[in-house]
């Protein structure tokens, strides 16, 4: 009787998975690549090559304008501007997960929006930004997208990967933290060792 | 009792305590089934299980065994579904966040094998408690670090938890009867592995819980390691005030009583070790339980590379293949059990070997596989078969010995964890193979290191390919673990009982053959 229960459990979870594996989403198509855009935006940011910077605290200025090797006009199609920060190659060393990738839309290179805005032609767009606190310890340069009216990539500019600059990350342990995992930590030693000696004394009397 | 002479009156009764049934078949005492809520066997452990009763002592020993280890598998793989925070946290590279893998298994190798002796020595309840209180200290560490060697010396810190798996059947083995303890073994070990599934929905869904409170992820992740952490305390404190390590009370009580015998250390590390079985089941359980520990921590980051998956539906098949073990691991024991039923031991052993093979196809298939159906489907199979495996090892390693069940059990538990950190470091840490070729050798490394069950016989019930020897009986191959002198003095009594119990792995054919050697033909019955 339990045995045919457990195999009747056994083909549910069979059939349910297989119906799950083949309802999930085929692979999406491949999306702009990086090589085929223009660097057509000139991208500054003020921190220094080596600066560190501390999430959640420091802030750091990026500027976008036009490229001056550009013909005037060609900044027409530009209807909007991503500026993101992407891990340095140091960062991406012996780390899979940060790899960048020629297809943008399999890109991990590039993880952190700074902002998104209108674009302004023929002006010089700027943007103060304050480290968010959830940007890891890594070295980091700075990427601005130019989008056009459908939202697709058509020109880029960017002030690395040769040169980067650090962020320091919090940490995330507060004091209170610190704090609890030493009561109960020492509630679980001392609880432990009241039973042993009060079984013991029990057992000796 | 003092050495007698041969022939002096009551020298025929060494070894006997008076608590022996006097019947020729085994009547239940009266007095122990009143006083349990499950039917008994002479050493008072149960016949039968009841899922759904917290009834004192055996079905409340089995929920807190299993909850406990349970807890154990959570911790140790808590750190699993949130390695994408983590490694941003802690700046991890691939090679940390693999040697932590390997770290976190390779712990308990030791505190296995030292929780053997311990279960024999202080009993499996002080050594269940002892664990998962002292590990606690080690979950909350968890989220104090803040560079990659903290990380990992915590993770290898948390994995000696996973020894109370050996508290854990050991515990089973002492309150439930041979007859069932496959199955038992199966349910208390395969529940208590699902942890390792369940960690991965657990703590992803704590952490958003703490994110959606306001907490910055850094902070998030650590603040959910305090439920595991929790959890531990709780286990720990239930186990010394709810549990207890014998049907008739706790191990020291009774020792002093003179009713459980104290043995001695170097005696039973001796027998274990030069019983050539116990070698065998380190080698294979290395090919069932290390294998599907491996897979735990490789097999997320397999789907979420290979195929392109969201981190989150990777986790949540990821988080099938250690939940089958809900299933799985009882479904071994269960086979093992009704197999024994009709063949014996024999069906017992016959069992370990298919599905341990069938598993080491299944993951050759898995690692070859090209599309995500086909190889959701080789994963789910290779992980029933390869748990349902790790539940059939567990139905015979009670037999193995009485006297140095605790050190077997841990020998072969941490054979499990020895074949999990060596496959991983062999196939799933280098660069030179890919994870889904890591997965084919595996499959081929599991096929060839399960062929020496073959090898493993049994006087009194046979091997895969022979059968018993004929006039081996199980009181013969039980005392033989005690010394004359030791024998005279009585120790082996309980040895003797458990002789008796498991005549049941003869099987059918010869409970049959036993009945009528019993009655041999020329005598006439007396009332005639």
């Amino acid at each position: 009787m339990a045995m045919a229960r457990q195999g009747g459990a056994v083909s549910m979870l069979v059939l349910l998975l297989l119906l799950g594996a083949c309802s999930l989403p085929a692979p999406a198509a491949a999306g702009v690549l990086l090589s085929t855009l223009p660097k057509a935006l000139a991208v500054t940011a003020s921190p220094k090559p080596g600066q560190v910077l501390h999430s959640g605290v420091d802030k750091l200025t990026v500027t976008w304008s036009l490229n001056a090797t550009e013909p005037a006009g060609a900044d027409a199609a530009y209807k909007s501007v991503t500026v993101k920060l992407c891990y340095a190659p140091v960062s991406q060393k012996d780390r899979g997960w940060r790899k960048s990738n020629d297809d943008l839309k399999k890109d991990k290179a590039c993880q952190f929006m700074v902002t998104e805005q209108a674009y302004a032609a023929g002006a010089r767009g700027s943007f103060e930004y304050t480290v968010a606190r959830d940007i890891p310890t890594a070295s980091y340069y700075v990427r601005a997208y130019a989008l056009d009216a459908s939202g697709t990539q058509v020109a880029y500019g960017q002030t690395g990967p040769a040169t980067a600059f650090d962020v320091a990350g919090i940490t995330g342990i507060h004091a209170s933290i610190k704090v609890a995992a030493g009561v109960f930590s020492a509630f679980s030693v001392a609880a432990l060792a009241f039973f042993f000696v009060i079984e013991n004394r029990k057992k000796n009397k | 009792m003092a050495a007698m002479e041969i022939g002096a009156p009551g020298s025929s009764l060494h070894g006997m305590t008076g608590r022996e049934p006097t019947f020729a078949f085994s009547t239940e005492d009266a007095a122990a089934a009143s006083k349990f809520d499950l039917p008994v066997d002479s050493e008072h452990k149960a016949k039968s299980i009841r899922l759904f009763s917290f009834a004192n002592p055996h079905m409340r020993t089995f929920h807190l065994s299993w909850i406990s280890f349970f807890t154990c598998f959570v911790s140790t793989f808590a750190a699993a579904p949130l390695v994408p925070i983590i490694r941003d946290n802690l700046n991890l590279t691939k090679a940390d966040i693999g040697n932590a893998g390997v770290a976190s298994v390779s712990g308990s190798i030791f505190s296995r094998l030292a929780m053997g002796a311990v279960c024999d020595l202080l009993g499996p309840r002080y050594g269940c408690a002892f664990l998962i209180m002292l590990a606690a200290p080690t979950v909350f560490c968890m989220s104090l670090i803040d560079n990659a060697a903290g990380y990992i010396a915590v993770r290898f810190l948390i994995g000696f938890s996973l020894a109370t798996f050996v508290s854990c059947q050991y515990w089973m083995s002492t309150m439930f009867n041979s007859k069932i303890i496959g199955t038992v073994n199966g349910l208390a070990a395969g529940w208590g592995n699902m942890g390792g599934g369940a960690t991965q929905l657990i703590m992803p869904l704590v952490y958003d819980v703490i994110r959606k409170c306001g907490a910055t992820p850094f902070t998030a992740w650590r603040l959910a390691y305090f439920v595991p952490g929790s959890l531990h305390i709780l286990m720990g404190v239930l186990v010394l005030t709810l549990g207890q390590d014998l049907p008739d009370g706790n191990l020291r009580t009774l020792q002093k009583k003179g009713d459980a015998n104290k043995d001695k250390f170097s005696k039973v590390m001796w027998y274990a070790v030069t019983n050539y079985r116990t070698w065998i089941f380190v080698l294979l359980y290395g090919y069932c339980m290390g294998v599907e520990l491996t897979t735990d921590n490789v097999i997320a980051e397999y789907y979420y590379d290979h195929f392109d998956l969201d981190l989150r539906v990777a986790g949540i098949i990821a988080a099938c293949f250690g939940m089958a073990n809900i299933v799985a691991r009882p479904l071994g024991g269960i086979l093992s059990d009704v197999g024994a039923r009709y063949w014996g031991m024999r069906a017992r052993l016959w069992n370990i070997w298919i599905l341990q093979t069938a598993g080491g196809a299944f993951c050759l298939w898995l690692g070859r596989a090209s599309t995500l159906p086909t190889s959701i489907t080789a994963m789910v199979l290779f992980s029933f078969c390869v748990q349902a495996a790790c539940g059939a090892i567990f139905g015979v390693t009670p037999f193995v010995s009485r006297r140095s069940l605790g050190i077997i059990s841990g020998m072969t538990g941490a054979g499990g964890n020895f074949g999990a950190g060596l496959t991983q470091l062999l196939f799933f840490t280098s660069s030179k193979y890919s994870t889904g070729t890591g997965l084919e050798y595996m499959g081929i490394m599991i096929i060839a290191c399960t062929l020496p069950v073959v090898l493993v016989h049994f006087p009194q019930w046979g091997s895969m390919l022979f059968p018993a020897n004929a006039g081996a009986d199980e009181e013969r191959y039980y005392s033989s673990e005690w010394s004359e002198e030791e024998k005279s003095k009585g120790l082996h009594s309980a040895s003797l009982k458990f002789a008796e119990n498991s005549r049941s792995e003869r099987g059918r054919r010869n409970v049959i053959e036993a009945a009528a050697a019993a009655t041999p033909p020329n005598n006439t019955p007396e009332h005639v």
